[in-house]
């Protein structure tokens, strides 16, 4: 029986992630439970040591690398110790080459086959899906990264979350980095603004894993209980995305952002354009559509192609034979674009496909632009 | 009404260099015209060549895709890209070849040393 997986996931270095994941790790100790330490990077900091304390550690390994020792977790010791549950820091670490896998995550994923309950941290900007968000929000890219799968796999996700003055009071006393290092922090990414921004991406993530998590359960309940509930099930459980597309060049970032979002809800991904009756794409639409086609399969998606006067109606009626639980549409060239008759092209979504989220995708270059 | 030129910027995973791409954009920029750059994704002989690309590749191709715009963005250039597939990097670049006009195809490593080659001189 594969064991059960608990990640702790902050905006940020110095929130407390490791910390909880001790103080839980000892709780369960003090239950009655055999825990121990698979690896524990306490970078110095008293409390965390502090809270290491009465859990045993089990012993690192030596790798050399690059003419230099590096310790890593030694997981054939986790196998030969076997503990009921073993706490293992810092999941998107990537080790040194020469051990069974280039990335701790792969490492627990064969402790949790073994049958032993797993405790790990991680900060949210190591996210695979958001690398590029985080990136762009706070001007630091992470090169340690790690699949969403990860996440979506694990069986409880506790968010461990600090306000951004919180941390940086903490930061300042020193409780997260050494005194020479505290301020080039809070030059560089330990701002308030970056660590807002962070912070709302984690609790957006800690959202919606919590949400795919409640489904679930809930569609158990609907099949055993109710037969016409259980014939509607299906279609509300299941996510599904589509992106109204145009034959623009625009289209591309939109359809991939469309395909990111998708995955992390593990939902289909149908792209749509309505067309104007009678008039097919010509010329450089006719390419750029063309373009989205090929777009669409190598990602996976369904292109479809519907004609309609009527942009909202025509989504709707693709929504309800879809089963669309999304919608994503690009952001209009012009305020035109967006009010039409007096009301929105969103506001006219949210109105004819009641339930569906409605996203407006934002064009990079525009705000670039906008920001010179 | 005269399209814009287009220049293409086709790259493999791991070899489009930071230089590469701000010559590419300079480029681009001094012309007025549109770049592409276009990831070319080899598909396994196992795989079939219509299916979807593997999700950690594609990842990988888009967050290229995202950089590059961003970059080619700061300097007002405009971006159309793409992802093309083929059994060879040199497959996948005929087929883009194919399908689209492009007035000009920087080599960035596929043909050896770095270049601005006519298009129609890199088919086969």
């Amino acid at each position: 029986v594969r064991g059960h997986y608990k990640i702790f996931l902050g905006m940020a270095a110095g929130v407390g992630k490791t910390y909880r994941m001790l103080q839980e790790g000892r709780a369960e100790q003090a239950a009655g439970r055999d825990v121990a330490i698979g690896y524990l990077e306490p970078h110095a900091r008293a409390e965390t040591e502090a809270q290491a304390e009465g859990l045993e550690r089990l012993p690192r390994r030596e790798v050399e690398y690059r003419g230099s020792t590096v310790e890593e977790m030694d997981l054939p010791a986790i196998f030969q110790r076997a503990p009921e549950l073993c706490l293992i820091d810092e999941l998107a670490h990537t080790n040194a080459p020469g051990v069974e896998h280039a990335k701790r995550y792969e490492d627990i994923e064969d402790v949790l086959d073994a049958g032993i309950d797993v405790f790990s941290t991680v900060n949210v900007q190591h996210l695979e899906s958001l690398n590029d968000r985080v990136a762009e929000l706070t001007g630091v890219r992470v090169r340690e990264t790690f699949p969403d799968s990860v996440l979506a796999s694990a069986d409880e996700v506790v968010l461990v979350d600090l306000t951004p003055e919180a941390l940086i009071t903490r930061l300042r006393e020193g409780k997260v980095y050494p005194a020479e290092r505290i301020p080039a922090a809070l030059n560089n990414f330990f701002r308030v603004e970056n660590l807002a921004a962070l912070r709302e991406v984690a609790l957006r993530q800690t959202a919606e894993e919590v949400e795919s998590k409640r489904i679930l359960p809930a569609a158990e309940l609907l099949g055993t209980r109710d037969e016409l509930l259980s014939e509607e099930a299906p279609q509300a459980l299941a996510d599904r995305v589509l992106a109204l597309i145009t034959p623009r060049p625009r289209s591309q970032r939109l359809v991939r952002r469309a395909w990111r979002s998708a995955q992390r809800l593990g939902a289909e991904l149908d792209l749509l354009y309505v067309q104007p009756p009678g008039q097919p794409p010509r010329g450089e639409e006719r390419v750029q559509l063309e373009a989205l086609r090929r777009l669409a399969s190598v990602l996976g998606a369904t292109l479809l192609v519907e004609e309609g006067d009527d942009l909202a109606e025509t989504v709707a009626q693709v929504a309800a034979e879809r089963g669309t639980t999304y919608v994503l549409i690009g952001q209009p060239r012009s305020r035109t674009g967006l009010r039409r008759f007096g009301e929105s092209l969103p506001d006219r979504l949210l109105r004819k496909v009641p339930g569906v989220d409605v996203r407006i995708v934002a064009d990079r270059s525009r705000r670039l632009e906008n920001a010179k | 009404v005269t399209a814009a030129r287009r220049i293409l910027l086709p790259f493999l995973g791991a070899t489009l260099s930071r230089a590469t791409l701000e010559e590419a954009v300079a480029a681009a920029r001094a012309e007025g015209a549109v770049l592409v750059p276009a990831y070319l994704a080899v598909v396994r002989e196992d795989l079939s060549l219509d299916a979807p690309l593997p999700r950690g590749e594609t990842e990988s191709a888009l967050a290229l895709l995202e950089l590059i715009e961003q970059l080619a963005a700061r300097s007002g250039v405009a971006v159309d890209a793409r992802i093309e597939r083929g059994r060879t990097p040199r497959e996948a670049l005929d087929a883009l070849l194919e399908h689209e006009r492009h007035d000009a195809v920087i080599d960035a490593g596929l043909g050896g040393e770095r270049s601005i080659a006519n298009p129609a001189k890199m088919r086969r």
